[in-house]
């Protein structure tokens, strides 16, 4: 389920549902800042896998997304601490 | 032969250099940050980790303001060219490379800004008042080498840096000869752009290079194209590092830049410096000590030179020298350095300087067999 999509928005705009989320997704548009935040979450100890994906919203085009299984809220609260740039959040 | 010629490009690198370099022909020759598939992935990964290494070495905030390049020069146009609107006025020294001399008098001969030339001294509060006095109310930046890649002579960039953030001044500071070498920390030093070269100090390949800002996506882009993000979109992307970075990245570059990066990182900037300008204060003593030899700094040393040494033998022109001591078995490099500015300060322009630029492989040694070799050359 696609929460939101705008591009630029800081994490907390995502976690409106958060405290409930288990795993999901979390999407970015550069592989730099796809990379920056698994390695930032593999720190905190939550594991991700990185994946291409595509095609994101009507016009944006490729993003890379993190898969995070476990700590889904917890992870989102670590990004948005280090302003890592999130495109969109899809719940698992 | 023995290599004094680092300042153009640093040689040998560290053997984990062209390891790392070679793996991107054997493990990680995808093409990093385009498609999904895992050797993208990885090979995306290591590119990260060099670009984290990078920003690391000089303490930014995040990687994504290092901006991989070709070379220093490279770094260099993306920013002036980037930045520079119809009216802006450029102060540089008169110690520049053609790096910075030529895209700014490039933008100067269209029309679009003027520049002007600060005299540098000996003396670093003449350097900084000789800039203060350039500074005009459209005044947008001031670009300086940190170091003359002649005469080694290191400009007080902090003072400089200082004078821009109290005009509201862009700084633009070219790194060539002193990333790797000298401990350089933008954020303090009020440096907006720091331009590197990947292959002098960094033991990176030749053809690599950064440029170093939180502001690149404020810069106008010079050349534009596939990202790998926002492939749909005409527009090319704000997001940094992508906005400077199209079409696909050297990976091979990068990844033997990051090992070159990590050998400077373990060594430490101070302990190469040290070792460094231990060789060329030797050099710098033994050459002055010789008769028929032309130095054109009065004093060499640590904290106000880095280890680049000029000099000619009184009646030949510097090309003359070097390729002798060629013969000899010492690569040197002689003529004006792209340096134009320097030497017509130097009065060098019509001999040139034979140039003698120190690595951290160099010895002592090294050293005395090449002071050795001068003497000789200019008893003959």
């Amino acid at each position: 389920m696609l929460l939101h999509s705008f591009f630029g928005a800081q994490p907390s705009a995502f976690i409106i549902r958060g405290e409930a989320m288990n795993g999901g997704t979390v999407l970015f548009n550069s592989i730099t800042w796809a990379i920056r935040a698994q390695k930032l979450l593999n720190g905190q100890g939550i594991g991700s896998n990185i994946r291409k994906i595509s095609k994101v919203g009507q016009s944006k085009g490729c993003a890379y997304g993190l898969d995070v299984k476990k700590d889904f809220s917890k992870a989102l609260r670590i990004l948005e601490n280090s302003n890592i740039r999130i495109v969109d959040v899809i719940e698992a | 032969m023995i290599y004094f010629d680092n300042a153009a490009t640093s040689f040998p690198k560290p053997k984990r250099v062209a390891q790392a370099a070679c793996q991107s022909f054997t493990e990680y020759g995808a093409n990093p940050g385009r498609s999904g598939h895992q050797m993208s992935m990885q090979t995306a990964i290591k590119v990260y980790d060099a670009r984290e290494n990078l920003a690391e070495l000089f303490g930014l905030q995040s990687p994504e303001e290092v901006v991989f390049t070709s070379n220093c020069t490279h770094a260099v146009n993306i920013a002036i060219k980037g930045l520079m609107r119809k009216g802006d006025h450029v102060i540089i020294s008169d110690l520049e490379h053609n790096a910075v001399l030529r895209p700014v008098h490039t933008l100067a001969q269209r029309g679009l800004i003027t520049y002007s030339v600060a005299e540098t001294f000996a003396d670093p509060k003449l350097t900084v008042a000789s800039f203060a006095a350039h500074i005009r109310p459209d005044t947008r930046m001031i670009a300086c080498t940190h170091a003359s890649n002649v005469f080694g002579t290191i400009l007080p960039i902090e003072e400089i840096g200082r004078l821009c953030r109290d005009r509201d001044i862009l700084y633009l500071v070219d790194a060539a000869q002193t990333a790797g070498v000298l401990e350089i920390d933008p954020l303090s030093l009020g440096i907006d752009f720091l331009c590197v070269a990947g292959h002098k100090g960094l033991y990176g390949p030749p053809g690599t290079g950064a440029l170093m800002t939180p502001l690149g996506s404020l810069l106008d882009t010079i050349i534009e194209g596939g990202t790998g993000s926002f492939s749909a979109n005409f527009d090319q992307p704000r997001e940094m590092p992508d906005r400077l970075e199209s079409g696909t990245v050297n990976t091979m570059g990068i990844l033997g830049l990051g090992a070159g990066v990590a050998f400077v990182r373990e060594k430490t900037c101070k302990a190469i410096y040290t070792h460094e300008m231990k060789l060329a204060t030797e050099l710098f003593s033994q050459l002055k000590s010789m008769p028929k030899i032309v130095l054109y700094t009065p004093d060499f040393g640590f904290g106000t030179h880095v280890p680049v040494v000029s000099f000619n033998i009184k009646g030949q022109s510097s090309e003359q020298t070097t390729a002798q001591l060629d013969e000899a078995g010492f690569a040197l490099r002689g003529g004006l350095h792209c340096a134009p500015l320097a030497h017509r300060k130097m009065r060098t322009l019509e001999v040139g300087t034979a140039r003698i630029s120190i690595g951290a492989f160099n010895t002592i040694a090294h050293v005395h067999k090449l002071c050795d070799a001068i003497g000789k050359i200019a008893r003959a």
